[in-house]
């Protein structure tokens, strides 16, 4: 068993594989009629990698714990300076590994159904596409002309269109690399190349979202506002403002060589505790706060939250893998690997609580209103990231995990199953309405039964019910932030409540729009045309991973992390986080602890179920009492609506205030620069205008300047020879 | 008396005096005459003039160097003579005129 560890390059070797072999003969295999081959192809690398992830945690669990280190090669040796390319193994990366290789085994086997259509000729579709439901997300080129609503601008289609660019192959080839880059980054022995997977995600994650990147496309929601889905720009968004969060990622790993000499894992933890006083430059909280920051753009935190909802103009199976489970993880995976750093700036620990907390409501608000589908999970997304940093700011490390873990199951759950509501919904775009807002749907529970139960069983675990497993997860982290159980919180009384209370108002929300979502998609009225949409169960392909997913929301939570803190995961993960942690695990079960923290947690039940309830008044059935608390509060509303207005500030700020910087140096240049040079030029234009008149061809004038030169020398020699002979000069 | 008795006994500022004088005339010649062959027979006075000196300044010395550097100066003279007119006659083609004035060809 202890050999596996030696195996543990296969890993992202496999995916590596996978996308290598789609992407230099993906043409070969289009061409060869075995699209479907390679799509499988990539799956079954990622199946391997799985099974070779379950037998290294395995074997992990098997030492204890105890890190493995495993150096494949020295990539930059130069002077003092050293990185490797090597593996670190311990709980933690067991763990990201399971997350990383189970969600993307589950979304490749999905995505071969949802995506089978993409790349394909329209005509080959046309005449097979109706005997089949295997239709992706671009849909069957419509039997009729679409409606013509005010489109047609400049290079605007009305809904829908089919990317004839290798679509499958090429999609799966993006999917493995996205796979090798996590794994990059998860095994990852040294924070140079964590950098390195951290920075190929990013390019994974601008390729997914920008896979239709031919799409311009402009619909119609319900109350007739065009909305406008560009998937290229929504991808140069993503990958701007992940590019703000890895400067500050840069210059904090610059700031550990600086300091420590060394970016491997194993010396600067090491060294922290006797490093901290020495610092050469700069202090700990500094170089925490600044991996921080690349936390930020990657994980979707305030303020860099906002490119992960506009980021759902990617594939479904994109936004469930990468934007649920595994990328936006990466910035938790940092700050949880870099623990015994940020123990030694609590200040640090103080940021991330706040910011988690924040970012939390405030994903959690939005989502009350929003009218996108996917844009809703999108929210939650963020929301649930900042529990996750509440978490590990609390000093809650194994709990944060222990939530992204969970988190990664029932969110790529909710993902997919939007994916299958989608599916099942397309006529909709055919019609030129928007295949995403909610508004269009309802009364689809007894069309799509088995999406329907999965995607409740997902909603009632994010919203965090118990026993499912959000419950475990999310409510351990706010109950140690209550009781300051990490230890860390300064001033904990204060902030650790403050923080718990924001917390339960946000459980509170989760669990509020998630039901609105539920029930406006599921129950509530019709708002779709039966004689144009026929919506319909989507083909087995993509029910099981749901079915699967939703098995694992049920159990996860019960099965690894009962008794609170005391549960498998707390033992597994202890070894991780052993320098940092008040105390271990208990090792049985142990009531009056018990009992603290599950009293915490029923209270977070108790606004979980409220947070129900009030969905269930409100949108179970078709009333007029969300509008009428629409006209209520309709600053707030707005507001929501609007997405706090963080799109406009930033287009003021940056856009349009980089703009006004770039014309001004722009003036700049041609004025002052260009002019100086332009300047001396002219100049001596003029002055050889001036001078040429010397010139007058005249022989006698040349003989005359002859003459004068020859009287000035005699001057210069015989001015002094007078005065000496007159007395007056020496 | 000899006729070196006769020369020395003529003080050296005279013949001094008298080249400057000789050069003084050679040049305002040059600058003011409107004939290229007046201009000409002044820059040969202002050669002659040069030569007087030597000679005076080679007597007073004792050296014949005076005199053989007037050798060399005729012989220039004469080349440059030859050549200058040689300048005349293509330019006189172009524009059939002695006045200097006209001769503008190398205006700007």
């Amino acid at each position: 068993m202890p050999d596996v560890l030696n195996l543990v390059w296969l890993i992202p070797a496999l995916p590596l594989a996978g996308m290598l072999i789609t992407g230099l003969f993906g043409r070969l295999f289009t061409r060869a009629g075995l699209r479907l081959a390679a799509s499988y192809l990539a799956t079954a690398c990622v199946l391997l990698a799985l099974l070779l992830s379950i037998a290294v945690a395995v074997a992990v669990g098997a030492r204890n714990g105890l890190a493995f280190s495993y150096q494949l090669y020295t990539w930059i040796p130069s002077g003092d300076f050293r990185a490797d390319i090597g593996f670190y193994v311990d709980g933690l990366t067991a763990t990201m590994l399971l997350v990383v290789t189970g969600v993307a085994s589950l979304v490749h086997i999905y995505a071969i159904g949802y995506m089978k259509d993409d790349g394909r000729d329209p005509e080959v579709i046309a005449h097979h596409g109706g005997q089949e439901h295997g239709h992706g997300e671009s849909g069957t080129p419509p039997p009729s002309p679409p409606p013509a609503t005010r489109g047609g601008e400049g290079g605007w289609r009305i809904a829908g269109g089919l990317q004839k660019d290798g679509g499958l192959v090429r999609f799966f080839c993006f999917l493995n690399l996205f796979v090798f880059s996590m794994l990059v980054l998860v095994l990852a022995n040294n924070y140079l190349m964590l950098f390195v997977g951290w920075e190929l995600v990013g390019l994974s994650s601008y390729l997914l979202i920008g896979f239709w990147y031919q799409k311009r496309d402009i619909f119609q929601d319900i109350k007739g506002f065009l909305r406008k889905d560009v998937p290229f720009e929504a991808a140069k968004k993503a990958f701007i403002v992940n590019r703000i969060g890895d400067f500050g990622f840069a210059v904090g790993i610059m700031m550990l060589f600086v300091n420590f000499g060394t970016l491997a894992f194993k010396d600067v933890f090491n060294m922290a505790p006797t490093q901290v006083n020495n610092f050469v430059l700069g202090n700990m909280t500094v170089t925490c706060l600044l991996l921080f920051m690349g936390a930020m753009g990657k994980s979707a935190q305030f303020p860099l939250h906002v490119w992960l909802p506009d980021a759902m103009a990617g594939p479904t199976p994109v936004s469930a893998l990468i934007h649920a489970a595994t990328m936006v993880t990466a910035g938790v995976y940092l700050v949880a690997r870099s623990n015994p750093l940020f123990h030694l700036a609590p200040d640090a620990m103080l940021v991330v609580l706040i910011i988690g907390t924040v970012t939390a409501l405030l994903g959690a608000t939005i989502a009350c209103t929003a009218t996108d589908l996917k844009q809703i999970v999108a929210y939650s997304t963020v929301s649930q990231l900042g529990y996750m940093f509440a978490g590990l700011g609390a000093g809650m490390w194994i709990a944060a995990i222990f939530h992204l873990f969970t988190h990664a199951f029932f969110k790529g759950l909710l993902f997919l199953g939007s994916g299958s509501v989608l599916h099942g919904m397309h006529d909709l775009e055919a019609e030129g309405k928007d295949p995403q807002d909610i508004r269009w749907m309802g009364g689809l529970a007894s069309y799509m039964p088995v999406t329907r139960r999965t995607f409740i069983i997902g909603a009632l675990a994010n919203a965090g019910i118990f026993p499912l497993a959000g419950f475990w997860s999310k409510d351990e982290i706010i109950s140690g932030a209550i009781l300051n159980s990490g230890g860390v919180i300064k001033d904990h009384a204060v902030w650790g409540a403050i923080a718990g209370m924001f917390l339960w108002v946000g459980s509170f929300l989760t669990a509020f729009y998630m039901f609105r979502l539920v029930f406006l998609v599921f129950y509530n009225r019709r708002h779709w045309d039966p004689s144009t949409v026929h919506p319909h169960e989507s083909p087995p392909i993509m029910t099981v991973p749901l079915i699967i997913l939703a098995g694992a929301a049920v159990v996860v939570g019960v099965l690894v992390g009962f008794p609170p803190e005391a549960g498998l995961i707390h033992q597994y993960l202890y070894p991780v986080f052993k320098g940092v942690m008040v105390e271990a695990p208990a090792s049985g079960y142990d009531a009056a602890r018990f009992a603290q923290t599950f009293g915490l947690q029923l209270v977070s039940l108790f606004f979980a179920a409220l947070g129900i309830g009030l969905a269930f008044l409100m949108y179970y059935r078709p009333n007029t009492f969300n509008e009428s608390l629409r006209g209520a509060l309709p600053a707030l509303y707005r507001a929501l609506r609007m997405r706090w207005y963080f799109d406009e500030l930033y287009d003021l700020l940056f856009v349009r205030g980089g703009k006004a910087v770039a014309n001004g140096l722009w003036a700049f240049d041609r004025n002052v620069v260009d002019g100086a040079v332009n300047g001396v030029a002219s100049f001596y234009a003029w002055g050889s205008g001036r001078l040429r008149h010397v010139q007058t061809g005249f022989v006698g004038n040349y003989a005359m300047s002859i003459v004068l030169g020859l009287g000035g020398v005699l001057l210069v020699v015989a001015i002094p020879l007078v005065l000496k002979a007159l007395g007056l000069f020496q | 008396m000899t006729s070196s008795d006769m020369v020395a006994q003529v003080p050296l500022e005279w013949y001094l005096l008298v080249s400057g004088i000789l050069f003084a005339i050679g040049m305002t010649g040059v600058l003011t005459r409107r004939n290229v062959l007046v201009i000409f027979m002044s820059v040969e006075l202002m050669m002659n003039a040069v030569n007087i000196t030597l000679v005076a300044f080679g007597t007073a010395l004792n050296s014949l160097a005076g005199q053989a550097f007037v050798v060399f100066v005729v012989t220039v003279a004469a080349a440059e003579a030859a050549v200058g007119l040689a300048i005349i006659m293509a330019l006189v083609r172009h524009k059939p005129t002695v006045d200097p004035a006209e001769m503008e060809l190398m205006k700007e």
